[in-house]
């Protein structure tokens, strides 16, 4: 699994989206015309590095699988530019996007529904072998079967059983191994172990950390549970109702989280640090429909510091040192609430 | 809302459009004119004998248009006949088939729609019963009826209560049927006429409906509200009636639409074998005289009843439950 | 090659095809305990089916031999079928009552007194024969029919159900005005404009089922469609082909199955309707019903015939309505927990 197939220009990050925006049509009426849009991502920009770990996080229904399925193309976006090993993944026609993102793999939330049930473990792993030619014959391909259950601890023998004879766990370990068996060098994982209980959560994590180490690989860790992002993340970008909103280095965003949404949510994880106790943000009202989403900043009917300006206009991410933020507080420096 | 409605009924238009296509594919494509005319004159008729007969009944034209000549095919005649209801006479007798399916209609309305009532206050009543009793022997021997009430061919049942109750017990005539008993309003006449065949069409179809309409309530009674309902303290029987029936509606109007055609099926043959005068019988002697004229309106004419039903249905959904929303 | 040749190439194909598919069933746990539920719940069902089958392929093996039938020179140069051979040769000249010993109306003496447990009928065959016969035009036409009901409503409804779109707008168009015609309706013009024979009447029905499935099978795709293991596929360059034949189509399965069995009795009841039009199957129960209507009304009323068809297909029907809740409960999961 050497990297050095590798197209990307030195300096310039593995994968890097800007400006993603997918919507929904709503149709209605006699002949069913779109009447509207559910904009489930309007406005996504991430960067991620080769060898590095980012983490997409937000609330439930905030468009993260959306944006995560959108960047490689399984839902078609409406504009904007994802650049992975150089190419623009969305301005590729279907043959050439089929190869192009080989080394762009997902590991997906439900272990019930993300491996074929009336398929072996076998032939799921080694499907992505067979289309993409990757070993010699069969035999060989077999393998590497083997070789990648081990590397997930899983047993070469497990490769004639079916799905439903394993665990939850056991049955991200076969989705990782999956989706390592094309020699990727970006991981998209959609909440790949909300589903688990905790203990096996924490193994799935260290199997992912030690995979990382070992192959090189970029993480997209998509997730809605901050307590694992801390663990893991380098980045972090926190996305609401379809914007990212804010974007750190994990240690300076949960040190000291710029944006009011961001503060929130850190405020709502049970916290074991007595440093941030005083920090408790917590938000009015229900989150507003993508379909129609506030005038101005999309935050503002919830925001505790809202101010005038921000019911009409809508801020930008501003860039402040080695981080982002979109919000009209960050303007001002780094005055306000952060305590620097 | 009107535009919903406005939507089912463009749609309900397109879909005539092609039922009309597909009769005319089967009867007039599938079944060239030219085999229809020898199968009405004899394998043994001339060519000249079947040019002629083509040309008695409007059959002696190309079958599709072509770009050099775009009117005046078979088909563009087929269109326009159906759609105004000018449908014709009879390929067999010359007879008017307008005239002829009019004065079949209230025949087979006096068989259908007494049938029709009483087999869905039979099916409801038995279903309520046999779901009431849920999970008990009460229920297993139910369904149990219901599949063996399935089990049974319709010709069975009619041939065999013909027997029983016609031929042995003598309690009915085994067939016959007088017209002018209804415009007369000989009641008494008319209940012994349309007994064994309404008693048959019930007993051929509770089984099916009976079985359905329970996994509806039963499906009903588990759900949350009703438990709610129930650990409030409402009676069981009021908790069945109340909201297991009503909100048992949509799938039920569902069924009871999609069975009107399903009536004319049942209601072909017991015309047919107790001799009632209708639609069916119709059908019956067309089908028995090759005679694709009457054949093909009786197709259209059930389509298209069809269609409203199916319309009428979408709308009604809208007033039996407002949680329905118009799309 | 002669038709009864064909009929034991058949017999042969299914039995292959039969072993095949136990080998693979036993293989794959969650068919291996679909049937083994299938079997706790029904048993007699099952056994009913199996005889029926068993019957039908008896009646399916046939081969020309110099058996000494008696007098009857034509049929030592005819085909006969392995059940006919078992049963000997049964032929009276007339009606005769079940068990009788002389013929109904003459009251001349039978050639096989006492041994025609269901009587014979007008032309003096054998009742109970015929009866066992028709299992196997039962299960060719349930067989036949669904061979191309259930193809064709795939090949319509994956597509509509997996790309959306226009070829989804046909599909649900052409559903639609086919659903929109009575199915008798339906079945009688389509038999009565092709002419009358078992491939014809199989069309036809197919015709007028297939609609059903398909619109199950559209439905059961657009789920799949969504399934994260197909957007996996997607990513390990699997074509749209692939997809279709490798993850959808053996998640239909089970559907099928299920399709096939509550499919069956209707079938089996609308060629008894059509065979009363006249427009039936050769051999089949229904036709021996519509034959023997006016038997009835004859004095004494010759009834036997009736009978037994109305028994044998009960028989088919009952075992086959029960055997079918009982493979819908162990194959669908929507109503698995339910009994
Ligand atoms: N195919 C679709 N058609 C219409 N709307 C959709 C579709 N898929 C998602 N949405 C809408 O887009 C929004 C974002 O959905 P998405 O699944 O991306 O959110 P999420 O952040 O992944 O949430 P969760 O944490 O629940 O997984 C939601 O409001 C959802 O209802
Ligand atoms: S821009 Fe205004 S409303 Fe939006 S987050 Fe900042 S302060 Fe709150
Ligand atoms: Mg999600």
């Amino acid at each position: 699994m050497s990297g050095d197939s590798s197209q990307t220009a030195p300096g310039e990050p593995l994968l890097r989206v800007e400006g993603l925006r997918t919507w929904f049509p709503i149709k209605s009426g006699v002949f069913q015309r779109t009447v509207g849009h559910v904009r489930a991502v309007d406005g996504v920009d991430i960067t991620v590095h080769a060898g590095e770990t980012v983490a997409l996080v937000g609330e439930s229904g905030c468009g993260k699988t959306t944006a995560g399925r959108s960047l490689l193309r399984l839902i078609e976006p409406r504009e904007g530019v994802v650049f992975f090993e150089g190419r623009d993944l969305l301005k590729l026609p279907k043959k050439e996007l089929r190869d192009a993102r080989r080394t762009a793999q997902m590991v997906f939330q439900d272990p019930m529904s993300s491996l074929n049930p009336r398929l072996r473990v076998r032939d799921i792993i080694a499907e992505g072998m067979d289309s993409f030619g990757i070993g010699r014959d069969k035999a060989e391909r077999t393998e590497r079967v083997a070789e990648l259950l081990e590397r997930v601890q899983l047993k070469a023998d497990h490769m004639s059983r079916y799905p439903h004879e394993f665990s939850g766990g056991q049955r991200q370990r076969i989705g990782i191994a999956r989706a390592l068996s094309v020699e990727p060098r970006l991981l998209v994982l959609d909440e790949a172990v909300s589903a688990l209980d905790v203990s096996i959560q924490a193994q799935v994590l260290n199997l992912l950390s030690e995979l990382q180490r070992d192959l090189a690989l970029a993480y997209l860790f998509i997730t809605h549970d901050l307590s694992v992002v801390r663990y893991l993340a380098k980045r972090v970008c926190v996305m609401y109702l379809g914007q990212v909103v804010e974007e750190a280095s994990a240690e300076e965003l949960f040190r000291d989280p710029q944006h009011p949404y961001t503060r929130g949510l850190l405020s709502a994880i049970p916290s074991i640090d007595p440093d941030r106790r005083g920090l408790d943000v917590s938000f009015e009202g229900d989150v507003p429909s993508s379909a129609n989403p506030p005038s101005g900043c999309r935050f503002h009917t919830r925001c505790p510091q809202v101010m005038d300006r921000c019911r009409v206009e809508e801020p930008q991410l501003i860039q402040l040192s080695g981080r982002q933020s979109r919000c009209f507080l960050s303007e001002e420096g780094s005055c306000g609430v952060s305590l620097g | 809302m009107l535009a919903y409605v406005l939507r089912k009924l463009a749609y309900g238009g397109l879909t005539v459009l092609g039922v009309l296509l597909l009769i005319f594919v089967i009867f007039f494509a599938m079944a060239r004119p030219d085999d229809v005319a020898r199968r009405a004159l004899g394998e043994k008729a001339q060519g000249a004998q079947i040019e002629k007969w083509k040309a008695k009944h409007g059959y002696d034209k190309p079958l599709w248009p072509t770009l050099a000549k775009p009117g005046g095919s078979l088909l563009q005649a087929h269109y326009v006949s159906l759609l105004s209801f000018e449908f014709g006479n009879s390929d067999l007798n010359d007879s008017p088939i307008g005239t002829t399916i009019r004065d079949g209609m209230g025949a087979s309305l006096a068989l259908t729609i007494p049938m029709f009532l009483s087999g869905l206050v039979l099916g409801l009543v038995l279903a309520l019963f046999v779901a009431f009793f849920r999970e008990t022997y009460i229920d297993t021997m139910g369904v149990f009826l219901c599949v063996l009430g399935m089990s049974v061919s319709i010709l069975i049942y009619i041939i065999g209560s013909q027997f029983v109750f016609a031929k042995m017990l003598r309690w009915f005539p085994i067939s016959g049927f007088d017209t002018d008993v209804i415009a007369d309003g000989n009641w008494n006449l008319l209940l012994r006429f349309l007994a064994l065949p309404v008693t048959v069409g019930v007993l051929s179809s509770f089984g099916g409906d009976t079985r359905f309409y329970r996994t509806v309530f039963v499906e009903e009674v588990n759900r949350d509200y009703v438990r709610t309902a129930r650990a409030k303290g409402a009676g069981e029987m009021r908790v069945m009636l109340r909201h297991v029936l009503r909100n048992a509606m949509i799938p039920i109007l569902t069924r009871v639409v999609v069975a009107i055609p399903f009536l004319f099926t049942g209601s072909l043959l017991l015309e047919a074998f107790f001799g009632i005068p209708g639609l069916g019988s119709i059908t019956v002697d067309a089908i028995a005289g090759n005679d694709f004229s009457v054949l093909r309106v009786m197709v259209y004419i059930f389509a298209l009843l069809f269609i409203l039903a199916q319309i009428a249905t979408d709308i009604s959904y809208t007033l039996v439950d407002p949680r329905v929303r118009l799309e | 090659m002669e038709s009864w040749m064909v009929s034991n190439l058949v017999v042969a194909v299914l039995l292959v095809g039969g072993a095949w598919i136990a080998v693979a069933v036993s293989r794959h746990d969650i068919w291996r305990a679909a049937v083994q539920q299938v079997w706790k719940r029904r048993p007699g069902a099952v056994l009913v089916v199996c005889v029926y089958v068993l019957l039908a392929l008896l009646d399916s093996v046939a081969w020309r031999g110099n058996v000494d039938t008696g007098s009857d020179v034509v049929a030592q140069h005819e085909a006969v079928t392995l059940l006919e051979r078992l049963f000997g040769d049964a032929q009276e000249k007339s009606y005769s009552a079940p068990l009788a010993d002389i013929e109904f109306y003459d009251h001349s003496p039978l050639k096989h007194p006492g041994s025609h447990l269901f009587g014979t009928d007008i032309l003096g065959g054998d009742v109970f024969l015929m009866t066992l016969k028709g299992a196997r035009v039962a299960l060719l036409i349930g067989g036949l029919t669904s061979l191309i009901a259930i193809p064709l409503a795939l090949l319509f409804g994956i597509p509509a159900g997996y790309f959306g779109k226009r070829i989804d707008d046909v599909v649900f168009f052409i559903m639609s005005t086919l659903a929109s015609i009575p199915t008798l309706l339906l079945l009688i013009s389509i038999t009565v404009a092709l002419g009358r024979s078992t491939l014809v009447v199989c069309f036809a029905l197919a015709v007028t089922s297939w609609v059903g499935f398909c619109r199950i099978a559209r439905g059961e795709t657009m789920k799949l469609r969504e399934m994260d293991y197909v957007h996996a596929a997607r990513l390990m360059g699997a074509s749209e082909t692939t997809i279709i034949l490798r993850h959808i189509l053996p998640n239909l399965m089970h559907l099928v199955v299920i399709t096939f069995v509550l499919m069956f009795s209707g079938l089996v009841l609308s060629e008894a309707v059509l065979a009363w039009l006249g427009i039936g199957v050769n051999g089949s129960w229904g036709l021996m019903i519509a034959k023997a209507k006016d038997e009835l009304s004859r004095d004494p009323a010759v009834w036997w015939n009736v009978g037994g068809a109305g028994v044998g297909l009960f028989g088919l029907l009952l075992a086959v309505n029960f055997l079918g809740d009982a493979v819908r409960d162990a194959l669908d999961p929507r109503t698995r927990k339910e009994s």
